[in-house]
């Protein structure tokens, strides 16, 4: 890896609760900038992902997560962090409202695969 | 003499303080909800152990898959013309996942539109992606624009004309919003009609939405590249 950004993401249960929504709200926005590749808690996102709150934690893909959230990018540093960070950006707007955020760049940060499947059903391709 | 009375005597206190102690015992274990901590743990248990079923089961099929392609490739492996095919149907099945193939199949069709009351916001459609990515929507795309891995919505302010848009992919999309999703129909129609689920809460803001369930859907592929500059594969042994 040339180049990547890491951000460390913690939530303070007694001033904010991190939601499923802010998790998703993270996750476009480093697709925004450009992220190859994005993990929060070891759970790779890729195109089916989905993030849900159950009860007083988070689920991705069916597992569950729970706070501290850490969610890793890999993409061009100065953008991804930019994204996040920059008056009005998601990371600022959270730490605003009282949640931990800690953000870490880091030259060389390793995103582990998605051990799911992909077992489409129902979408056939067009011939 | 002596000593046997006391000895009988303090018997009698040790049997009388059990006695106590036991009733105490019993009187806590009345007003214990025992039935509720058992209950607790076994929905805990069984959720868990439902968890787990799905894993092994979801592990079983790729088993059984990686198998059966092993078997084919022995199969096939004896002619070399065979094999390219089989290899062009593995590349094929790959850009299916990924979102770079037309797709056709059952689902759901639903269109957001702004109105004189509220505008259709770019997290009603994160959210929406989301619910249906978790109702196990296969394909998903809006206003024609396939949603893939790292698909993003962008909110861009226009200070000029002091309006905001919305882009996917770099392109601007508009309302009416029309968000198709081929999976099982059931499951992504209850997804969002689900009480207190997506279509109450649009209707909460007052936000026109419709949907229709659909046999036959087709989804436009992905056009767009997926560039990986900054990510390298990482080998790890025994992958």
């Amino acid at each position: 890896m040339k180049d990547a950004d890491s951000s460390n993401f913690v939530g303070n249960a007694s001033k904010a609760i991190v939601h499923d929504a802010d998790l998703m709200e993270v996750v476009n926005a480093l697709k925004e900038a450009g992220a190859e590749a994005i993990s929060i808690n070891g759970e790779r996102i890729v195109n089916t992902t989905s993030i849900i709150c159950s009860g007083n934690i988070i689920q991705i893909d069916g597992e569950k997560v729970g706070s501290p959230y850490e969610i890793k990018a890999i993409g061009l540093i100065e953008r991804l962090n930019g994204a996040l960070t920059m008056p009005g950006g998601y990371l600022s707007l959270m730490e605003n409202e009282g949640v931990q955020v800690k953000v870490v760049e880091n030259e060389n940060v390793v995103i582990p695969k998605y051990d799911g499947m992909y077992h489409f059903q129902y979408a056939e391709n067009v011939e | 003499m002596k000593g046997k009375r006391i000895l009988s005597i303090s018997i009698g206190c040790v049997a009388l303080i059990l006695t106590m102690v036991m009733f105490t015992q019993f009187k806590t274990v009345e007003h214990t909800d025992i039935v509720a901590i058992e209950t607790m743990r076994e929905t805990e248990l069984r959720a868990e152990y439902t968890s787990w079923q799905e894993k092994y089961q979801e592990v079983e099929t790729k088993l059984q898959d990686t198998r059966r392609k092993i078997e084919e490739y022995k199969n096939q492996m004896s002619s070399q013309e065979n094999a390219t095919e089989l290899l062009k149907q593995e590349v094929h099945e790959a850009q299916k996942n990924l979102g770079y193939t037309n797709v056709h199949g059952e689902g759901i069709v639903i269109t957001l539109e702004d109105n004189s009351k509220a505008e259709i916001e770019r997290f009603d459609l994160i959210s929406l992606l989301n619910e249906l990515k978790h109702a196990g929507a296969e394909a998903i795309s809006i206003n024609g624009e396939r949603i893939v891995g790292n698909s993003d919505i962008a909110l861009i302010n226009n200070e000029l004309l002091n309006s905001t848009m919305l882009m996917i992919h770099g392109k601007r999309i508009a309302t009416p919003y029309t968000v198709k999703a081929i999976g099982d129909r059931k499951y992504l129609e209850s997804a969002i009609t689900i009480k207190n689920g997506f279509l109450d809460e649009m209707k909460a803001y007052e936000k026109d939405i419709h949907y229709s369930v659909e046999k036959e859907i087709v989804i436009e592929k992905y056009d767009g590249e997926m560039p990986l500059d900054y990510a390298n594969k990482k080998e790890v042994k025994g992958d």
